[in-house]
């Protein structure tokens, strides 16, 4: 499904240039749960960002699904996005000034789903993330365990191939943590390709895969299924 | 959209001061702009409902004198006729004469307007025919048209049409049938009137119908369809020539000159649409386009202060919406959404704003009548012109201000974005610039304010050349008998300690209460010269009353009889055109056909007209036949309003039933610079608003900035430094901006006003103290903004600021 090679990213500031990402190369099949570990400031958060399509390389090929999208412009890496990848960051970024279900609604919103639609699958997701109750509730309003299921709750709505979570327990306590890895084994075994930013040895034990990181390059791997 | 709607009401109630700042900043700007747009909305409408106006002109007369043209709008009686009956392109013509201002009905008396017109008057202008005679209702001399208030008010539920009405037309009541009922002239309409009856009624017609010498009112005419301005006016030279020949000898010998087509006087037309902007030849209540367009460039300037408070506000605040629009992209939001989102914001944000301007305008309509003599009404609201003007400028506005942030919103990089609170990159020198500006304005605004004002004193408080406190001067209403008015007020009020002297004149001292101006000059030939003056006719105790000291001779006096035959006496100025010695004494022909005048007095040169007018020799004649115009009383008292009440109590017995409209000099002098008054007021509100709207603006940025610094002022008292330290710290940011317009607007001013009392001969000049003044205030007023939020940053408590992140 992911394909990378060659990898680079540069960061350049008045004085410094900083190398994000360094010759990286690797591939993630479809299905696969894979966690990327690393120290800080060793290119995780890069590397998510430009598998998200939130940002692009500066040299490197990625082919997502066999189409080269590297230089893909903002339009059209927005449109890939929207409707292949969801999202689960650690500080959650709910929208402070909406609801639980319109914070779950937004993606539908932007590929244009019917709101008659967008009900039906934002109740549903709820529902599974089993915080019904709370969807009329602002975020404010929510323990961190509970922020955070919404936040995967808005992930999923979309029905995405491809979740990408930069340290989603990070904020949370083991128990939430826990509740939250065990949301996205289940998802992954639904058929979602998960790629998962942490810098728990245990988080990690949930994946299929560890990619660990160092300045930029993938060191190791360990296959743990 | 609906999910929009609901974000922007979400986040505008989050950040509830901002939006109150927003909202009330914008409302203040609309209400005075929207009062501002109006009323020179109606200025340019005058007179533009006349299907025909555009064939429709006003004929005038010129002369071409030494010192530029001399313009008249008044014709003689044969004239309109004759325009009409020449075939000279003119189809319709109307001469238009006040004719009185009473009518009477069974028992009911109305004060009212009645002017005087010709039949074609109904055809050529607009006015609706409501009731009766819709074809011709000015057919005969017996005919009356009632406007439909005065005919509301005079018949009540009555029907009128076929009623005889009592009509008091030069002075006598007449007997007249109201043929039709028209609507009420509206008040863009520059001819009003309360009723129509036609020209000949008037009672000096039969005996002058035939006279061109006699004039009296302005004609209108109304062009065939085929014919242009241009070449009717070339066809007037040739009626000019057969009905009113000029005499050139004397022209010339006056000083006139030939214009280019080789005349020295003719008859030229204005546009009806000129009308309501010619304040020579115009009618009713003139203004100037000029006024107007500084009206428009005031509301506009007041609307860009407004915006760039939304503007700086905006952008203060975007720091605390950055993570949410970064949240927005990332879930698929295009850049479309994003700026639909921010810029929905700013609309709705107008729109309210706009809702709470149109209503305050509506409220604020009768005090800006009151203070700028404006008529402007509610209803105007409802024309479509207005109807589409404020959509307009609300999405001018909306997208002016909210076009910046929302841009900047969708051009943020999501990466960065979501990292953490960010601000939209600033570096504050484009917040610093829009304060800039809208301080260079609020200065430029407060020293015009300044400048206007003391050019109004000045002109106001002006030596005149006599005193012109304690004096009053009354408007007589029946002028033939105004000298016998005059000695038996003399003799009435010869006992009462207050009254010092009782004069008369021939035209007023400034403008009073009827609005009339005079002025009266004339060429002659005095041993081979050409001696030039200015006329006015007085009464005995003239210097008197005036408190004019002579240089030489005397004042008119009662005690030499020859002084009602041929007295007079001139200004300096004057006696030096006559002699280099005494010129009392010394006699002169001023006119052929007048009797030799006898100099009995010289006084110093003094302004009889207005400051705008340099000092010219005058010459004041005894009068010596019994008209007067005014009655001048000089009055000696600490109590002005009881001496008036005196004086209005004795021209009452004089003049029974007639509206008494005496008033002092000074308030009359202070009607020559109205416009001068009205401007200083005008800008004296603009000022305050915009220091108002610009402080707003200003204590909005203190207060987010304040917000974003915090942690630093934090750990800045947690290493020591003093509260008066960080509150001058703070302060000193914003100040930066208020100094640099202060600095700007110095010499930005001194150039527009330097220019604009480059117009007054006589004139303040700008003194540097001015700017002290102004750049004192300006930077005292900011000062006071900003540090209110400086202080109490500083005096926060650093552990709980350090704790909040
Ligand atoms: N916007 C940026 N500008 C400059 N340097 C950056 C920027 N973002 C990240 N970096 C640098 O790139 C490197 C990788 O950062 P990041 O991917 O955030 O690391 P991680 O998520 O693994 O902690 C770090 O050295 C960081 O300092
Ligand atoms: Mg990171």
């Amino acid at each position: 499904m992911i394909n990378i090679t060659n990898l680079q990213k540069f960061y350049r500031t008045e004085e410094v240039e900083t190398i994000a990402l360094n010759n990286l190369s690797f591939g993630i099949k479809e299905g696969e749960f894979v966690a990327i570990m690393g120290p800080s400031g060793c290119g995780k958060s890069t590397l998510l960002n430009i598998l998200g399509l939130l940002d692009d390389p500066d040299d490197g090929s990625y082919l997502f699904n066999g189409i080269e999208v590297a230089k893909f412009n903002e339009r059209k890496r927005s449109d890939l996005r929207k409707h292949n990848i969801g999202f689960v960051f650690q500080s959650f970024n709910l929208i402070d000034e909406l609801t639980v279900f319109e914070n779950v609604e937004l993606p539908l919103i932007y590929t244009k789903v019917g709101a008659a639609e967008r009900k039906r699958r934002v109740e549903e997701v709820l529902d599974k993330m089993q915080i019904m109750h709370r969807r009329n509730h602002f975020p404010q309003q929510l323990s961190g365990g509970q922020q955070q299921r919404v936040a995967v709750a808005r992930a999923v709505v979309n029905n995405p191939k491809l979740i990408l979570a930069d340290e989603p327990t990070g904020n949370l306590d083991s128990s939430n943590g826990n509740d939250v890895m065990q949301l996205l084994t289940d998802l992954n075994e639904q058929g979602t390709t998960i790629i998962m930013v942490t810098h728990s040895e245990h988080d990690a034990r949930y994946t299929h895969r560890i990619i660990r990181m160092l300045d930029g390059q993938a060191v190791t791997e360990n296959i743990l299924v | 959209m609906g999910h929009n709607l609901k974000a922007i009401y979400r986040n505008m109630l989050k950040n509830k001061l901002y939006t109150f700042f927003n909202v009330a900043g914008m409302a203040v700007a609309f209400a005075c702009s929207i009062l501002l747009f109006l009323s020179v909305y109606q200025d340019f409408s005058f007179d533009k409902f006349h299907v025909n106006g555009d064939k429709i002109y006003k004929v005038y007369s010129f002369s071409n004198a030494a010192n530029g043209p001399e313009l008249s709008e008044v014709m003689a009686y044969p004239a309109g006729p004759a325009l009409k009956a020449d075939n000279i392109g003119i189809t319709k013509f109307t001469r238009v004469r006040y004719g009185g201002g009473k009518i009477r009905y069974k028992a009911k008396e109305l004060e009212l307007t009645t002017v005087l017109v010709d039949p074609d008057f109904l055809r050529m202008f607009s006015f609706r025919i409501l009731q009766g005679n819709r074809v011709n209702p000015l057919a005969d001399l017996g005919k009356v048209v009632l406007s439909a208030n005065d005919a509301a008010s005079l018949f009540g539920s009555e029907d009128p049409v076929g009623k005889t009405v009592e009509t008091e037309i030069s002075g006598t009541w007449k007997s007249l049938e109201v043929s039709a009922v028209i609507e009420n002239p509206p008040v863009n309409s520059s001819i009003q009137f309360g009723a129509l009856a036609r020209t000949e009624t008037h009672g000096h017609y039969p005996a002058i119908k035939d006279e061109w010498n006699n004039q009296h009112h302005p004609v209108y005419v109304q062009l065939a369809e085929n014919t242009t301005q241009e070449s009717t006016e070339n066809r007037l030279r040739s009626f000019v020539k057969t009905h009113m020949p000029p005499n050139i000898g004397l022209m010339k010998a006056r000083g006139y000159r030939a214009d280019a087509k080789g005349d020295f006087s003719g008859l030229k037309l204005l546009p009806l649409a000129d009308v309501h902007f010619n304040p020579e030849i115009g009618t009713g209540d003139r203004v100037n386009r000029s006024f107007l367009y500084i009206l428009v460039l005031t509301g506009v300037v007041v609307l860009v202060i407004a915006c760039f408070n939304f503007i700086n506000l905006s952008i203060g605040l975007s720091f605390t919406r950055t993570r949410e629009m970064g949240v927005r992209k990332c879930l698929g939001a295009g850049k479309a959404n994003i700026w639909t989102l921010v810029w929905g914001e700013g609309f709705v944000t107008t729109l309210v704003a706009m809702v709470i301007g149109v209503a305050a305008a509506v409220l604020l309509i009768p005090s800006f009548n009151q203070l700028f003599v404006a008529k402007l009404e509610t209803s105007l609201l409802y024309d479509p012109v207005i109807g589409l003007l404020l959509p307009g400028i609300l999405l001018f506005v909306s997208l002016f201000a909210g076009s910046y942030p929302a841009l900047a919103m969708t051009k943020l990089k999501v990466v960065e974005v979501l990292k953490g609170k960010i601000a939209l990159k600033t570096n504050g020198l484009f917040r610093n610039t829009l304060v800039a500006f809208q301080f260079i304005i609020a200065c430029v605004l407060i020293s015009t304010t300044m400048v206007i004002y003391r050019q109004f004193r000045h002109l106001r408080s002006a030596p005149l050349g006599y005193t012109t406190t304690s004096m009053i001067s009354i408007p007589v209403y029946d002028q033939s008998k105004g000298k016998e008015l005059i000695r038996t007020m003399r003799l009435q009020l010869a006992s009462q300690p207050a009254i010092v002297s009782v004069s008369g004149s021939s035209f007023n001292l400034g403008i009073g209460k009827d609005r009339n101006t005079g002025k009266w000059s004339s060429n002659f030939g005095y041993k081979g010269k050409v001696v030039r003056t200015n006329w006015m006719e007085a009464d005995y105790d003239f210097l008197k009353t005036l408190t004019i000291k002579q240089v030489e001779g005397r004042d008119f006096s009662s005690a030499y009889a020859s002084d009602s035959v041929n007295a007079v006496i001139v200004t300096e100025s004057m006696a030096k055109q006559l002699t280099d010695g005494h010129a009392v004494g010394m006699e002169f022909f001023a006119d052929s056909a007048q009797a030799k005048l006898h100099i009995v007095g010289v006084i110093p040169d003094f302004h009889l007209y207005s400051m705008f007018e340099d000092k010219e020799p005058i010459s004041i004649m005894l009068k010596h036949e019994e008209s007067m115009a005014y009655i001048l009383v000089k009055v000696n008292t600490t109590n002005p309003a009881a001496t008036m009440e005196l004086v209005k109590k004795t021209y009452a017995k004089l003049e029974p039933g007639k509206e008494f409209k005496g008033s002092f000099v000074t308030e009359n002098i202070e009607r020559w610079y109205a416009k001068e008054k009205r401007l200083s007021r005008l800008f004296s509100i603009a000022a305050g608003v915009a220091i108002v709207l610009s402080c707003m603006g200003l204590f909005g940025i203190s207060l987010i900035v304040v917000r974003q610094r915090l942690k630093e002022i934090g750990v800045r008292k947690v290493l020591g430094a003093s509260v008066s330290r960080i509150a001058a710290m703070i302060s000193k940011d914003f100040l930066k901006p208020v100094l640099l317009a202060i600095v700007i607007s110095v010499p930005l001013s001194w150039l527009i006003l330097n220019k604009w009392l480059q117009d007054f001969s006589y004139r303040i000049t700008i003194g540097w103290w001015m700017f002290v003044y102004m750049g004192m205030a300006a930077l005292l007023i900011a000062l006071a903004t900003v540090s209110f939020q400086a202080i109490k940053a500083a005096l926060a408590n650093p552990v709980k600021s350090l704790k909040t992140e």
